[in-house]
């Protein structure tokens, strides 16, 4: 089978410690290890020129579609069935009939290339992340390997876009869980891009932010001001938490404060928007094409685990995923029980077969998530794993194109030497 | 020293537990003049296990007392792994932080010098630094502070395996005078009891060391367990975690 990556090529051995550090100094990347499990994988994927235009390409065409079938389901108020919290579903109807814009939005679409060619799983559209590994530790593993480029770079993307809609310098205010850092260190890498930028970031809670008519205002012990923009890193299902009188639903709708993304993003995030597709007007030939068939465990029987795969509508990260053979027994048995339960909080989506990247550490089971700004593709980070599931346990991996003959250091030789294949 | 300087002399490359290391209290950590090691700060104290014993050691102490007993431990031949993960205030404003990280930060600034002068086996055991404060904070948590409060999970540590394939045995874990073993903690020591391991506690006095079976926590090996703990949030502390926080005074305890 024709592969859409060249041979691997790792960094090497012998730099990859020092190159971890550059990816917690340089990039902010504070997690590097979960578990016994290094999260920074030296094995970069190294796409086929072709086979990235081919992605992105699909990519913005899957974001266009995405936001249109939002705007469809917001405005029609199809929100029973989506496995959305019902204040999240009263909060989105207060839309309905409303003409409302989105006018910075950032999405991610996880791609596997499987035994019946790309695959997407899941569209990332309310809170992606990646920004430091596709936008940082990406250039750092392009250094040490000549011959090769970065797909793109989405956080340089976001700023751009931001500066279009916004026409100038900003003030920025980046929301997210403060107490997580695995969160923080994605708003103090972007807080960082924007201030190079010379826009003014200030990095807030959730309930720090108050709402007007004149938009979003940050209050708190280190800032009192307006914002020009909200970049929300925190899961819109949480946000009822933040309670009655945080006006939460504000994240809702288009104010004078940019959102990005605002929370209506939802609606796509869910992993049961495919259910809504045979009522849309909305036609969504490249979701059709590219998502596994996906049903309402209700509605059909799941329980062959050789084809189904059971997912928590709001699941993030391949938490709660259950794919038979890559959990633990435990786990499996406590994923059907809540199916069976809960079907409306799930869905099975038929199993793909992932063909892995060989390499001599062994098969590495590859996502490749696409950015999107706009609507338009923005770069890209992997993560792998030596199971198909790809969760919390998986390795951040850089995605790049070859650029010429990729080379790579061989302490053998003493010397950058070609290895892999020329483009 | 920079950051990355500080950094690589608490965790060098060559240890076997560096990797754990968390990086968040090193990131933009300025040094700060090297101060003299006071003859306290060096002893190791009296329940110490040799480093031979096989004993991985936990110091869940407050603050940067925890710093200045690691390194303690470190002269006595144990590598330390500190996990502070709490990240730091606004620049701006420090004091509006919850949990006040500064004296952790400039103590781990403090004693790098020194530790970088240590030259322990690869396999030295570890001992792992925590912030006993972690939780509760050293500050009011009120609307418009930064909640930075933090939680341990057992994907913070190594795995029983791995602590078994590098010789540990058992695990030493230090507590406050009066102290109790956080509820965050008992899911990691669980685990790692129900996998072999042996668990004593000691308080930093050295009295009442005690063989301890670890309570089974709420949610324990729940597959949503993170995913649970990080949003069970509560109005009054949307930042950080509120299921797992105590309310404010008024009502006291964990929500």
């Amino acid at each position: 089978m024709n592969v859409p990556w060249f041979a691997p090529v790792p960094v090497a051995r012998e730099a990859f410690p020092r190159l971890r550090r550059r990816a917690i100094f340089e990039t902010c990347k504070w997690d590097p290890q979960v578990g016994d499990v290094g999260t920074l994988s030296r094995w970069p994927v190294l796409l086929r020129p072709e086979e990235w235009e081919r992605l992105t390409t699909w990519a913005e065409r899957l974001a266009a579609e995405a936001v249109a079938a939002e705007r469809e389901i917001v405005r029609r108020g199809l929100l029973d069935g989506i496995g959305l919290p019902w204040r999240i579903r009263r909060a989105i109807r207060r839309l309905s009939g409303r003409e409302w814009s989105s006018r910075l939005r950032i999405m991610r679409f996880d791609f596997h290339f499987t035994t019946d060619g790309w695959r997407i799983s899941e569209v990332n559209s309310d809170v992606p992340g990646g920004f430091n590994e596709a936008s940082g530790f990406s250039r750092l593993v392009c250094e040490e390997i000549p011959g090769t480029r970065i797909a793109g770079d989405p956080a340089a993307a976001l700023c751009q876009a931001l500066e279009h809609v916004a026409g100038g310098k900003t003030t920025v205010g980046l929301v997210h869980a403060t107490a997580f850092s695995d969160d923080r260190q994605v708003m103090t890498f972007l807080a960082r891009e924007l201030e190079a930028r010379g826009h003014c970031p200030v990095l807030l809670a959730p309930n720090h932010l108050h709402w007007g008519l004149e938009g979003a205002r940050g209050r708190c012990e280190w800032f009192d001001g307006s914002l020009d923009c909200v970049l929300r890193f925190f899961p819109a299902e949480w946000l009822p938490g933040l309670g009655l009188f945080s006006n939460w639903h504000c994240y809702f709708a288009e104010s004078r404060t940019t959102l990005c993304n605002p929370a209506t993003a939802l609606v796509s995030q869910s992993k049961r928007f495919p259910l809504l597709w045979g009522v849309l007007d909305t036609p969504l030939p490249t979701w059709r094409k590219l998502l596994p068939h996906t049903l309402d465990p209700a509605h059909m029987d799941w329980r062959d685990n050789t084809r189904w795969v059971l997912k928590p509508a709001l699941g993030r990260v391949g938490d709660g995923v259950g794919i038979s053979g890559c959990i633990s027994e435990r786990d499996w048995k406590s994923i059907r029980a809540d199916v069976t339960r809960h079907p409306e909080h799930w869905i099975a989506q038929e199993l793909f077969q992932s063909v892995p990247m060989e390499t001599p550490d062994g098969p590495f089971h590859v996502c490749v998530g696409v950015f999107t700004v706009n609507g338009r593709a923005a770069g890209a980070y992997g993560r792998v794993a030596g199971q198909p599931l790809i969760d919390h346990r998986a390795a951040d991996t850089a995605v790049l194109l070859g650029d010429g003959g990729i080379r790579t250091y061989s302490p053998t030789l003493g010397e950058h030497h070609e290895l892999g294949c020329h483009l | 020293m920079n950051s990355d300087a500080i950094y690589e002399a608490w965790a060098p490359a060559g240890s076997v537990w560096s990797a754990w290391t968390k990086p968040v209290a090193f990131a933009d950590l300025r040094a700060v003049s090297e101060r003299d090691v006071s003859p306290e700060a060096a002893q190791p104290p009296a329940w110490t296990p040799p480093p031979s014993a096989g004993i991985a050691v936990i110091l869940d102490v407050p603050g940067a007392h925890g710093v200045s007993l690691g390194f303690a431990l470190a002269k006595a031949g144990y590598q330390c792994v500190p996990l502070y993960n709490g990240v730091a205030g606004p620049v701006t404003s420090a004091a509006a932080a919850v949990l006040d990280v500064e004296p952790v930060r400039q103590a781990l600034a403090s004693f790098a010098p020194e530790m970088s002068r240590l030259a322990n086996p690869p396999a030295a055991p570890p001992v792992f630094l925590l912030d006993s404060r972690r939780l509760t904070g050293t500050g009011s948590a009120n609307p418009g502070k930064f909640d930075n409060r933090w939680v341990v999970f057992p994907q913070d540590f190594p795995s029983a395996n791995f602590l078994f394939a590098h010789g540990i045995r058992g695990v030493l874990v230090v507590l406050p005078p009066e102290g109790a073993l956080a509820d965050d903690l008992t899911h990691v020591l669980r685990r790692w009891q129900e996998s072999g391991l042996s668990i004593r506690t000691v308080p930093t006095d050295g009295t009442r060391a005690a063989d301890v079976q670890v309570p089974k926590p709420g949610r324990f090996r729940s597959l949503l367990y993170r995913a649970l703990v990080l949003a069970g949030f509560r109005r009054n502390s949307a930042g950080g975690f509120g299921s797992l926080v105590p309310e404010p005074p008024q009502s006291g305890g964990y929500g």
